[in-house]
Order: structure tokens, then sequence, then C-alpha cells
């Protein structure tokens, strides 16, 4: 009863999400509302255009919904969320991978804020170029470093949004970081 | 492809991956689609149970599904038919073996 009492407290969506997952859609487009940009930002780093992002921040809202009945008031409902969004970007890691057209790729879209001035911002030419450099990498690397190094996580953090072991998340990291060194090394960068 | 980076940009991964960090993110509004997306989800698994006998009977009903019925029994009744005969010529076999 303490513990109910606590996480009632300490999850500020707990009301809104049951009565969404009670079927109020008004209750979700709220939490839509208030969480898109949190998954823009995560979605970002992953998406080589507007269009993506946008594909991806819906996705991960829609299954949201769909997922809706199993979400236990357990876990806070962000990191719930987050945890759908990682999985969500996994997957477009997988589907760019497995597109012929993609692979056919030698420039990847540039970030578009505005239309000028993305351009010549550099650092979203930073971004392109260290997606560039990721996506040489397997789907689960390439994920898993997108969440450390361009969202700026911790490994154990990145690793508990994608549900794995203490174990499985050393070893992925672990492979990650000797294959990146090897893109690094390939493309001229020093690996510090 | 190996490519050297730019002489302009990072050649350290660390300051690469900061820099693209700082990279703006772009403004997202996809609550309208969302909702859109969850009423015609609605609308389909309200009429999920009904729909679903009504499709299956339309299934039945196509145009393409009688010839293919037809086909069905036709194979079925030719299986029957040579186990019919097979059996009739196994009995005659075993008659000249005895």
């Amino acid at each position: 009863m303490q513990r109910a009492a606590n996480e009632t407290m300490t999850d500020p969506d707990l009301e809104q999400v049951l009565r969404a997952r009670s079927g109020d859609t008004e209750a979700f487009g709220d939490l839509v509302g208030k969480y898109q940009p949190l998954l823009a930002a995560m979605l970002h780093r992953f998406a080589v255009s507007h269009a993506d992002l946008e594909d991806m921040v819906q996705e991960s809202f829609i299954k949201a919904w769909k997922a809706l009945p199993g979400w236990h008031p357990d876990l806070p409902f962000v990191h719930w969320l987050k945890r759908i969004a990682v999985r969500t970007g996994l997957e477009y890691c997988r589907k760019r991978k497995r597109s012929p057209l993609v692979a056919m790729e030698i420039i990847p879209e540039p970030s578009t804020v505005d239309g000028d001035s993305a351009s010549t911002d550099p650092a979203s030419e930073a971004l392109d170029e260290a997606r560039r450099l990721l996506s040489e990498l397997p789907a689960e690397e390439q994920a898993l470093l997108t969440l450390v190094h361009l969202n700026g996580m911790t490994m154990a953090e990145a690793a508990s949004h994608f549900g794995w072991t203490r174990a499985k998340a050393k070893i992925k990291a672990f492979r990650a970081r000797l294959a990146l060194r090897k893109i690094l090394t390939r493309h001229g960068y020093s690996a510090s | 492809m190996d490519t050297p980076p730019p002489e302009n940009r990072c050649r350290d991964w660390s300051g690469l991956a900061a820099a693209a960090r700082a990279a703006p993110v772009p403004e997202v509004d996809v609550r309208e689609s969302v909702l859109a997306s969850l009423s015609v989800r609605r609308s389909a698994c309200q009429e999920g149970p009904e729909s679903l006998l009504a499709s299956v009977a339309a299934l039945f009903a196509g145009v393409w599904m009688r010839p293919a019925m037809a086909l069905l029994l036709a194979f079925a009744a030719a299986v029957g038919y040579g186990g019919y005969r097979t059996s009739d010529l196994l009995s005659v076999l075993l008659d000249f073996s005895f």
C-alpha cells in the first residue's frame, strides 16, 4: 500500500495513463503531446530524414497504445515509453540494412531543421557524418552506440532500454566498440 | 568506402560525437496523426467480430472461390477414386498370390 502510494506520487502520468489504458484517446493524446519532443530527441539520432523521424515517433506512440494493456504501474510510463522508442529505433536500423535502396545511398539526406540553415549547420553535418559511420555496424550495435555516443546515455542505461541482461550488454558493448574502432581507423578517425 | 574526413571537421570520434549531440532536434507534431490512427484502429476493432464472419462469407461468395472449390472437390474425388481402384487392384493381386 505504501509502495502503491509512492508510485502514485513518483509517476506524474499515472492517472492519465490509466485513463488512456481504459480507452480514453484524449488522455493518450495529451501524453503524446507531452512526450513527443522527448521521443523526437531520442529518435532524431537514428533518422536520416524528417519524414523518417515523424514516422518513428508516430510508430512508437501507436505501439505504446497497443501495448498499454500490458503496462504495469511498477515501471514509470516515461521509461516504458522510451523502451518502445528504442526498439523502434532498432527496427529502423534493421530495415535500413535490409533495404537495397539504402545500400545504394552514398550520402544520406541532411538533418532538417529549417530549409536553409540545416545544410550549413556544423552540428547537423557532424550528426550526418556520425550516423554514416555508425551505419556500417550491425543493426543492434549501431542502435546501441547511437544511444551511447549520440544520445549521451550510459551503456547500462542503453542496455536497459533494450531489455538486455548485464552479461549480454557487456558483450554487445565490447563487440560494438571493437567494430567501431575498426571503422574509425578505416575512415581516418582516432577512436579516443 | 574509405574516405578521409574533411579537414574542417573533427578527426576525433569523441569530438564528432559531441558535435553530433549538439545538433538541434527538429520539431515534430504527430498528435493528430496518432489520434487519427487510433480512431481507425478503434473502428476496425469494433467491427472486428462481425466483419470476420462477413469477410469469411464474402470469401466463399467470391467469384474465384467457386472454380477453386470445384477443383478441390474434383481433386478429392480423384484421390478417393484412386484409393478405391488401388484397393480393388490389391485384392485382385492377393487373389492371384494364393
